[in-house]
């Protein structure tokens, strides 16, 4: 009866062939049982919740598990826990990450400088915070990047679309069609490959996230970009006495960021506002004119690299790098020209 | 089927030494069944009975039945012995003596002799350990030299290999290839003693449920597969507080029952496998105006009843026959959270007059705390020292706070551990290419 049953679960998961074959297959849930004391009633029951391998209960959670008819909260423990012992599953080696990671394509911002300063470009698979004052280009890196990760890979891009939260109401179609032209792509294509919501509340743009996740699911996306991340929270959530709620969904926010990096292997991109700081204390003397970005920790721990912006001479601006797991702080100049980020002139760079 | 038919049931039993118990449990009509299938405790309730006895009881009468039956005797044995055979290893290993312990203090490094010591020696192995600072204040970049320096022989490591569990950013792998390259403790090994990244195992987890699951099921079985020494949880607050409320007490109370539980389950890895469990933690920053005032009454340690009290407006002006009630309340608040969170945050400690300003507090509150064995806080400082060209003027980008370029300080504090005084003078340290490294005392950077 059982093993009828675990080939009519095997043949519907697709496993038609080789039973418990060669190293790799998976796993019929059967062998879980005598171990722990588990009855082959229990691990029919399992099966007729519809988990029909190792792998599949072992990836499973256990509130999940427990739902399934006739089996307990020890039951579903003791199962789990025969499980693991048969699929340590998850755990990868550095080495393997690595090279994983050197083939993780990072999207070029437009300035070989600033590339360099990133080691490549905005990294995908992580959450980079970029923050500045006003006119600091934290848009115009958006926009520009909003293309750039539209190129193929050897040109530095992502092969991807790109999906583009605002809610400041920045977005500016035009300046994508400039950027575009720059780099010969058809300005109908570009803009067809961006995904464009505007957030109105901080609440919807949690909801964009789910949305995101859907059509991530469909086509391939590259980048992601919120900007700002964190405008809608500073109107939404007022004083003192709703900090706690406001840092609790703004966490809930970048976790879900996170998640869709992990998941689909795209760069988040988000922009922050800064704020004066107006606490005083002795390192204003230092300081005539202090800022720092607003969202507070859950910010600045939840983005992996965090780049500041501030003005330089004429178009040029500098960026620094003020957090991140393997970069070195430093910092470089770029420029914002007609047709996006590019590298500074000459002339700005001399005196430097 | 009263109890007097216990006789009928089982002719051989002898109910010598419960004749007290007979006459109220046939009283109030309890069988044989009832004594084997209910709750001893509601039997005891209704006949009034000593509850232990009554246990006694039915367990002679289970076994008796059993032995009637011929089954299961052996099974019920071993068992026993199972159960008695546990008790007697786990009173073994509580025998335990100390000279024993002492010898299986093993501890994982920092590959820095400055930053070893201020924490007695490394991290220790049956102990979890946690690293808190702000962002950017280089708590992952100790890790992952932990990472590596487990993998080294003693003194510095375990010769084990190790467990990254990343729940912000996946594991930075180049950064860990660049301290392997250029740590001068790691590049001068033979190729063959050098730790490798094939012995760091690293698993993302994105949301509590995957954490839990990790941690409670798959951790147990990779340390034991794996011969791991040190398991690293990068960070232990992400999940936490992106999914627990923190603004109703009921939530707060919830959260610290599953912190709990995480730091049971984590403290018992640590123990039973002799590894070394390092987390890291983020910060929140704090709000309290009672520091500034508490901060001066410690100040002013000569008459700390009435002159110390900073004037609040309400106290001035106030009868002198009120004294004592405003030392009640100084004592009270003395006491009180606020106050005492000095001692075990690493932040407003501070014997040096620094200022009240960029407080920070450890995530997860006390309830997490009390989960720890030790506590490294990393703190970060806008240095003083401003870099100036010869004639004085102040060289680099003007403008905001970050954008001085002055060059951050960063110092390490060991808040507490059980295993070696906290520090009093925090060791300031650096980031470079080749790793964490403390700056050389009178050496200081620019």
């Amino acid at each position: 009866m059982t093993q009828a049953n675990l080939e009519q679960g095997n043949e519907d998961s697709g496993f038609e062939e080789g039973l418990a074959g060669g190293p790799g297959a998976p796993m019929p849930l059967a062998q879980l049982a005598g171990q722990d004391g588990l009855t082959p009633r229990d691990i029919q029951l399992v099966i007729d919740g519809g988990y029909h391998t190792v792998e599949a209960v072992a990836y499973t959670p256990k509130r999940v598990l427990e739902q399934i008819k006739g089996i307990s909260e020890a039951k579903a423990t003791k199962i789990l826990t025969a499980a693991a012992k048969i699929v340590p599953m998850g755990f990868t080696t550095a080495t393997e990450m690595h090279a994983r990671r050197s083939e993780l394509i990072s999207i070029t911002t437009g300035s070989k400088q600033l590339d360099t300063l990133l080691a490549g470009g905005v990294e995908t698979g992580s959450i980079t915070e970029i923050f500045g004052e006003f006119r600091t280009g934290k848009s115009q890196i958006c926009h520009t990047l909003a293309v750039t990760c539209q190129l193929p890979f050897d040109m530095g891009g992502g092969e991807g679309k790109c999906l583009y939260i605002d809610t400041e109401g920045t977005f500016r179609p035009v300046r994508l069609l400039a950027v575009a032209n720059r780099y010969g792509l058809s300005g109908e294509e570009v803009l067809d490959n961006v995904a464009y919501a505007r957030a109105y509340n901080s609440e919807h743009q949690l909801q964009l996230l789910n949305q995101a996740s859907q059509m991530m699911c469909e086509t391939r996306f590259s980048l992601l970009i919120v900007d700002s991340a964190t405008s809608l929270y500073r109107t939404d959530f007022a004083g003192r006495g709703e900090l706690s709620s406001r840092q609790t969904h703004l966490a809930r926010f970048m976790r879900t960021l996170q998640r869709l990096a992990d998941e689909f292997g795209i760069a988040v991109v988000i922009t922050n506002q800064v704020v004066a700081q107006v606490d005083g204390g002795p390192s204003s003397m230092f300081n005539p004119d202090p800022k720092k970005p607003i969202g507070g920790n859950i910010i600045a721990h939840a983005s992996t690299t965090r780049l500041s912006l501030k003005k330089g001479r004429g178009e040029t601006r500098i960026c620094k790098i003020y957090d991140s797991p393997c970069l070195p702080e430093s910092d470089c100049l770029f420029a914002i020209t007609e047709a996006g980020i590019a590298d500074p002139s000459p002339k700005d760079l001399e005196k430097d | 089927m009263q109890m007097t038919d216990l006789p009928t049931i089982l002719p051989q039993f002898s109910t010598r030494p419960y004749t007290h118990l007979i006459p109220s449990l046939d009283r109030h009509g309890i069988t044989v069944t009832d004594l084997l299938s209910l709750d001893a405790l509601g039997i005891a309730k209704r006949a009034t009975l000593p509850i232990l006895d009554l246990r006694r009881l039915a367990q002679d009468i289970a076994q008796a039945i059993q032995h009637d039956l011929h089954i299961s005797v052996t099974a019920h044995n071993t068992s026993d012995e199972l159960f008695t055979s546990s008790g007697n290893s786990g009173l073994e290993k509580c025998n335990r003596p100390a000279k024993d312990v002492l010898k299986s203090w093993n501890t994982v490094s920092f590959l820095d002799t400055a930053l070893d010591e201020a924490i007695g020696g490394g991290i220790p192995t049956g102990y979890i350990t946690e690293i808190t600072g702000e962002s950017a204040a280089g708590k992952t970049q100790f890790l992952l030299t932990l990472l590596l320096s487990v993998q080294l022989p003693a003194p510095s490591g375990l010769s084990r290999n190790s467990i990254y569990i990343s729940t912000e950013a996946p594991l930075c792998t180049t950064r860990l290839a660049q301290l392997l390259e250029f740590h001068p403790r790691l590049a001068q090994l033979p190729a063959t003693e050098r730790p490798s990244l094939s012995q760091v195992l690293a698993i993302p987890v994105q949301d509590l449920e995957s954490q839990d699951h990790i941690l409670a099921f798959q951790l147990p079985h990779a340390i034991r597969k794996y011969d791991v020494g040190l398991v690293v949880l990068d960070s232990v607050a992400a999940n936490y507080r992106a999914e627990h409320g923190s603004s109703v007490p009921r939530d707060l109370a919830n959260r610290a029952a599953q912190l709990a539980k995480l730091g049971k389950s984590l403290r018992d890895l640590a123990k039973e496998e002799n590894i070394a469990v390092v987390v890291a933690n983020q910060v929140s920053d704090r709000f309290d105006q009672l520091h500034a005032t508490v901060r001066q009454d410690r100040h002013s340690s000569s008459s700390p009843t009435i002159s110390s009290s900073p004037a609040p407006p309400s106290t001035q002006g106030v009868p002198p026959s009120s004294a004592g009630h405003t030392e009640e309340s100084a004592r009270g608040r003395s006491l009180s959270l606020d106050f005492q969170q000095r001692f075990f945050t690493g932040w407003g400690d501070e014997t040096c007059g620094s200022s009240s300003e960029g407080l920070k507090t450890p995530a997860l509150g006390l309830g997490w705390t009390n989960q720890i064995a030790c506590r490294v806080a990393l703190k970060m400082e806008a240095g003083k020292a401003i870099p100036c060209n010869d004639k004085g003027a102040m060289v680099g980008y003007q403008g905001g706070n970050i954008w001085k370029d002055r060059r951050k300080r960063r110092f390490l504090r060991l808040v507490f551990a059980p295993w070696t005084p906290a520090t009093t003078d925090p060791i300031e340290y650096e980031i470079r290419a080749e790793g964490i490294a403390a700056c050389k005392v009178g050496n200081n950077p620019i």
